[in-house]
């Protein structure tokens, strides 16, 4: 989700929380104060890169964009994910079909 | 008016001292809190509960710092990357006891010995350096200072360690290293006489003399005396050890120098060997006799014994070093990957709060 959230545009920390929390409407909320200890590690790891933006009267933030390795990292959990919730949705809501199949 | 964020911050600041990226993480904590605090403010609350609720949000400092001071080992990669090291440390040792067993660089089994422990160095650091899991740095410091601090003294001294416990043989026989070497030179320096000695009695053996096979190998183990027994412990037993590499059963040899992989325990096991082959009498005597030119290369080193160089010496106490390290250090560090793999989980499990029910 942080990587995706990153995928739109480079956010620092608390631009992340609010994408998360916007693109689900509200439904997702990152525990923020782990949010910045495993940034730190996909940094080191290579998967986001992290740069310093002064600002003015306030002290400086770190903003966050995807690496090329990250961006690779997105699409495999992309379609990871995709296949998970479509198996799941088909649980749920089996195609007529199969529903028609199995009667 | 009290400033819940300065708090907060101080707090998260005396909680993170000497965690790595502290500073880092001090900064962006502010960061967001000065920014959500601002947000629910332009929302309508009020300054303390804005900023009361920007905390609440941010979560309890101690997990954030229990984040921050686990967070090296979160990757599935990682994990099984340092699964890896792990059990190459365990195996480190098994190449050093074949070369040994099977005689290669058998009066430079410092070296041999070596190799194992100085890969298992080098990729242990490496991957402290790749993942940052300096719980495994401090843990590699303490087993090294005492391992250090073993060695020193038994240099020192010349009396090896007694320390009540499984690991007491591996760390007597490492701790010893130093009063090893000086049993071997007072035995490589045999006298003319002694040497003459074991001739004649290797003489008698071979003219098939009764007892003479027995006098030489047998129960009177001319290769080492009682007082060297009671005076250096195990470390004595490194001279008839070398001695008997020799011997006739081949998986014997193996399970003695590969038992346990941390080398001297299989001395031990060695000696229990030695007393049981006594026992068995005809069948050790046959099997010594199978082996009578390797009894006559023994006296043939006896005659003119190998130097035991200032390069040995050093490699014998940074032997005692490695070993010790990885003998105290490994359990540590299995701990340390458990620790953090359970930590990995729970905060994968953490990460994600769900606000209200989906379905």
């Amino acid at each position: 989700m942080i990587l995706a959230a990153l995928a739109e545009a480079p956010l620092h920390g608390y631009g992340i929380v609010r994408a998360i929390r916007g693109r689900s409407e509200g439904i997702l909320k990152l525990g923020e104060g782990q949010l910045y200890p495993i940034l730190h590690r996909l940094e080191e790891e290579g998967t986001v890169r992290g740069d310093w933006e002064m600002q003015e009267g306030k002290p400086p933030r770190k903003v966050y964009s995807l690496t090329q390795s990250g961006s690779a990292k997105l699409v495999k959990r992309h379609r990871e994910w995709k296949a998970f919730s479509e198996a799941v949705g088909n649980v749920f809501e089996p195609k007529k079909s199969e529903a028609q199949g199995n009667a | 008016m009290l400033d819940y964020t300065n708090w907060y911050l101080v707090e998260l600041e005396r909680r993170l001292r000497g965690v790595h990226r502290s500073d880092e993480l001090i900064t962006e904590t502010k960061v967001h809190l000065e920014e959500r605090t601002d947000e629910l403010l332009r929302k309508g609350f009020d300054r303390i509960t804005a900023s009361r609720m920007a905390i609440a949000d941010f979560g309890d400092p101690a997990a954030l710092v229990w984040s921050a001071k686990h967070r090296a080992f979160p990757s599935r990669n990682a994990a099984i990357g340092w699964s890896i090291v792990v059990g190459l440390l365990l195996v480190s040792w098994m190449p050093a006891s074949f070369m040994q067993t099977f005689g290669l660089g058998r009066y430079e089994e410092a070296v041999n010995y070596l190799l194992g422990p100085f890969i298992a160095l080098v990729l242990t650091l490496f991957f402290v350096a790749r993942y940052r899991v300096w719980f495994a740095v401090w843990a590699m410091g303490v087993a090294l200072s005492v391992s250090l601090v073993a060695t020193l003294f038994g240099a020192a001294t010349g009396t090896p360690l007694n320390v009540p416990g499984s690991g007491q043989t591996t760390f007597v026989a490492y701790s010893a290293m130093p009063a090893q070497l000086k049993v071997r030179e007072r035995w490589l320096n045999k006298s003319e006489g002694e040497i003459a000695n074991l001739t004649a009695l290797l003489k008698n053996a071979k003219a098939g003399k009764p007892g003479a096979w027995d006098a030489l190998v047998g129960p009177k183990e001319p290769y080492f005396s009682p007082a060297q027994y009671e005076r250096y412990g195990y470390g004595a037993q490194i001279l008839p050890s070398d001695m008997s590499e020799r011997w006739p059963n081949i998986w014997i040899r193996l399970g003695a120098t590969t038992f346990g992989p941390w080398g001297m325990s299989g001395y031990y096991f060695r000696h229990d060997a030695i007393a049981a082959w006594k026992k068995l009498g005809d069948a050790y005597l046959a099997g010594v006799r199978a082996h009578q030119a390797d009894v006559e290369e023994e006296i043939a080193i006896l005659r003119n014994p190998p130097e035991v160089g200032f390069v040995n010496r050093f490699a014998f106490v940074a032997m005692g070093i490695f070993s010790l390290t990885l003998m105290l250090g490994l359990p540590m560090l299995l701990m340390n990957a458990i620790v953090l793999a359970i930590g990995g989980l729970i905060r994968r499990g953490r990460l994600l709060v769900w606000r209200k029910s989906i379905a």
